[in-house]
């Protein structure tokens, strides 16, 4: 494990920011941290950055204790970001990647690369504020991952990008991880967290409710319910079935052609509900598991627990 | 280089780089000339001929010696074997002598060639060019009076012309004082006739470094702001501590004041001395006929230290005064700009500044007022005493005490140590006020709010 946190607690005056939240992030993952707003994953973000500090528990990179040292070996790329409006781009990322700790040799050749990788070389002597705001965003990135950080933490890192160039940093980032990177992706699009993501933890009122890697998380949120397209009628079709197997949704696309979705209870497994479905001569022509969306699993378990919470409560 | 080192970079090089730092810098010292040239101006001469009473034991003066070329008029005060404290008091008060602008008195000694001081008091300050008018009329009828009276008949005359020669050549040690320096019986009124002259250049002092207290501070502050509603300082502070920036802030702007006054100071000199070989010229432009060539450079250097203004501004302790001055701009500036630091950090716009600015500059103001007021009337009162202690208003009252030459060395010791102590402590609090203030957003904080974030 490159990462680790260990019983993170993090209290303000008026509000407890992060309860003993505990997770690891394997090398070279894109690790995606989850949770609606105000759950605590800025507070863990500034926690890791060092620019506040955990009132109880440690963060463990590479073996050993975060400190001031590590700093270098972090890229972040805050939610809230914006660069010197009035100060020209080259001079602001040759400064950003000092403060960094690179040399002004290193900087300037690295940034070269990253320019013209990103055909932007031209930019180098204009203002930010000349520049449209998605422009800007990517002269942030760059600024961001120019050190070469082990690990980088990327807050909302596609908003502000039309779709061209979000998948233009989508494939950047995911060169980033094979090249060696560990990044931490903090993100309200559940789109990009099933494409990229390797592991997620999901963080809810404060504490850790849920983690593991994408598959294994889905897998475990699976409802075993399939959708089956047939050919019929569809009373035919709840008729075939029997008690374990529940048809939760129905839809017809004209006289003849269905959908039905059916759920399998009770451990049975689809070879037994085609079994049925074929012994009453239904004309099958599509099955195909339902897997539940990441939107879906984070919209579930994040309400289980408020209600769970609630509940507690009363 | 260090990371403080980079941002002191950055907010330098990022404000001396403004078109608005240059445009300052550059019509600074012209403003600055430009003024000097003007008092220079509104001291020409009337062309008239100046009237001198002469209390002159010497005869030197008397008619049958006196030069009276340079439309100097001399009058011997009527009777003699008066003192010269009797014979101010009857020039300040006897309604004869109202029509004369002069009291001159020559020393008897100074036709034994010695170095010893005379007097000329004025009711109106004298221009330049009257002054040296009449010091050159003096000079004249002492040469007549050196080769027709007291070597006339000198048989080695000859034989001792070099030296002779020299003393004739010396000019008379003239100082100027204004009548309003004596009372009736001609007794001085004030110890120190070149008082209002240094409390005014104190003066000066103090509102330079009032006026650059805000202004430098409030560059902090608005730099602060800044960086919070640009919302690059998240990104900063992941790589430094937020202290570090804010001392950087401060240090970089405040080499940005320092470089200003150095390039006014150069360009100021440059563009006084450039003007001042053109005073002279100001006066009238017959007086360069006046003056023959080998005498131009002399009367220049008349003109130059014998006025009075000029006299008392060559005289005072420059060094002590410079140097008091960047130390108190120096650490008045720190003081405030932590305080203008924190308050910046602790608002999201410039207008949410306003209210935390007032009692934090409150100090500042109230003690620029006092100076102003009371400087010139009460100069050593109690009050300018303690403001020039405590460590909020010493930076504009002490300039004001030091120029005045009124304040004891353990005094402004004790002053500048309780600055630098203050100046710490105000940094630490500051910064903590900082450091929480940077990373929130959203509604104004409330005093209340502010004063817990001290204890995070």
């Amino acid at each position: 494990m490159i990462f680790e946190a260990k019983n993170i607690t993090k209290v303000y005056q008026h509000h407890t920011a992060l309860d003993d939240v505990s997770i690891s992030v394997p090398e070279q993952k894109i690790f995606g941290l989850l949770g609606p707003n105000g759950a605590g994953k800025t507070s863990l973000i500034r926690i890791i950055n060092q620019i506040t500090a955990p009132d109880k528990g440690e963060i463990i990179i590479n073996g050993e204790r975060l400190q001031p040292k590590h700093i270098e070996d972090i890229g972040y790329l805050p939610e809230e970001r914006g660069l010197y409006k009035k100060m020209k781009v080259g001079e602001q990322a040759m400064y950003l990647a000092q403060l960094k700790g690179m040399s002004k040799k290193d900087a300037k050749k690295e940034l070269k690369l990253w320019f013209d990788k990103f055909e932007i070389g031209g930019w180098w002597n204009k203002k930010i504020e000349e520049l449209s705001k998605g422009m800007a965003q990517k002269i942030q990135f760059v600024t961001t991952v120019l050190h070469k950080p082990k690990i980088l933490i990327l807050d909302e890192p596609f908003s502000g990008f039309d779709p061209i160039n979000a998948n233009l940093i989508k494939a950047e980032i995911l060169q980033l991880r094979d090249e060696g990177s560990t990044i931490f992706l903090s993100t309200h699009n559940m789109g990009s967290v099933e494409e990229i993501c390797d592991n997620i933890a999901l963080i809810n009122k404060s504490r850790k409710v849920l983690d593991g890697k994408v598959s294994e998380v889905k897998k475990e949120f699976s409802k075993n319910i399939y959708n089956i397209d047939f050919n019929g009628n569809m009373i035919g079709f709840a008729n075939a079935l029997w008690t374990n197997f529940e048809l939760i949704e129905k839809e017809s696309f004209d006289a003849n052609n269905h959908r039905a979705q059916v759920q399998l209870l009770n451990n049975n497994s689809l070879n037994s509900l085609l079994k049925v479905l074929i012994d009453n001569d239904i004309d099958i022509k599509q099955v195909e598991e339902q897997i539940p969306s990441m939107s879906d699993i984070f919209i579930e378990v994040v309400n289980q627990n408020n209600n769970l919470k609630t509940n507690n409560n009363e | 280089m260090s990371k403080v080192g980079l941002i002191i970079g950055r907010e330098y090089l990022t404000r001396v780089k403004k078109k608005s730092f240059i445009l300052m810098t550059i019509l600074g010292p012209i403003l600055f000339a430009g003024f000097f040239i003007a008092i220079a101006f509104i001291s020409k001469p009337e062309d008239k001929n100046e009237k001198v009473l002469v209390l002159d034991d010497t005869y030197v003066l008397s008619e049958r010696f006196a030069i009276n070329e340079k439309s100097v008029e001399w009058t011997p005060i009527t009777s003699s074997d008066i003192q010269f404290n009797e014979a101010i008091g009857k020039f300040k008060t006897d309604e004869k002598y109202k029509d004369y602008d002069y009291l001159l008195w020559l020393s008897p000694k100074t036709i034994e060639g010695t170095d010893t001081q005379s007097s000329l008091i004025y009711r109106k300050t004298p221009s330049l060019k009257s002054e040296s008018k009449i010091k050159e009329a003096i000079d004249k009828s002492l040469e007549f009076y050196f080769l027709n009276v007291q070597y006339k008949n000198d048989s080695v005359f000859s034989d001792r012309l070099k030296t002779a020669y020299s003393k004739i050549r010396s000019s008379v040690n003239l100082v100027s004082r204004n009548i309003n320096d004596y009372d009736e019986n001609g007794v001085e009124v004030k110890e120190n006739v070149d008082f209002k002259v240094q409390v005014g250049i104190g003066l000066g002092f103090s509102f330079f470094i009032f006026f650059f207290i805000f202004f430098f501070g409030s560059q902090v502050m608005r730099g602060v702001i800044e960086e919070k509603t640009n919302r690059i300082i998240e990104v900063i502070v992941s790589s430094v501590k937020p202290f570090q920036l804010m001392m950087g802030k401060i240090i970089g702007v405040a080499f940005v004041g320092l470089t200003q006054f150095i390039i006014w100071g150069i360009l100021s000199s440059i563009l006084i001395s450039l003007a001042s070989t053109f005073i002279p010229e100001l006066g009238s432009t017959d007086s360069i006929v006046q003056m023959s060539l080998e005498q131009n450079q002399q009367n220049a250097d008349i003109i130059g230290l014998q006025n009075d203004l000029l006299n008392t501004i060559f005289g005072m302790p420059w060094l002590n005064i410079i140097t008091s001055f960047l130390f108190y701009f120096l650490m008045g500036y720190l003081i405030y700009s932590a305080l203008f630091a924190a308050i910046g950090a602790a608002v999201d716009n410039e207008t949410d500044t306003q209210q935390f600015m007032l009692p934090i500059t409150a100090p500042l103001i109230f003690a620029f007022y006092v100076v102003a007021f009371s400087a010139f009337d009460n100069p050593d009162s109690a009050g300018m005493f303690w403001l020039s202690m405590f460590p909020l208003t010493s930076p504009v009252v002490m300039l004001v005490r030091i120029s005045m030459g009124s304040a004891e060395l353990w005094e402004v010791l004790l002053s500048m140590g309780l600055l630098i102590v203050t100046f710490i402590g105000v940094v630490w609090l500051a910064g903590k006020i900082y450091r929480t203030g940077i990373l929130m957003y959203g509604k104004k904080p409330s005093y209340k709010e502010i004063f817990k974030w001290l204890k995070y």
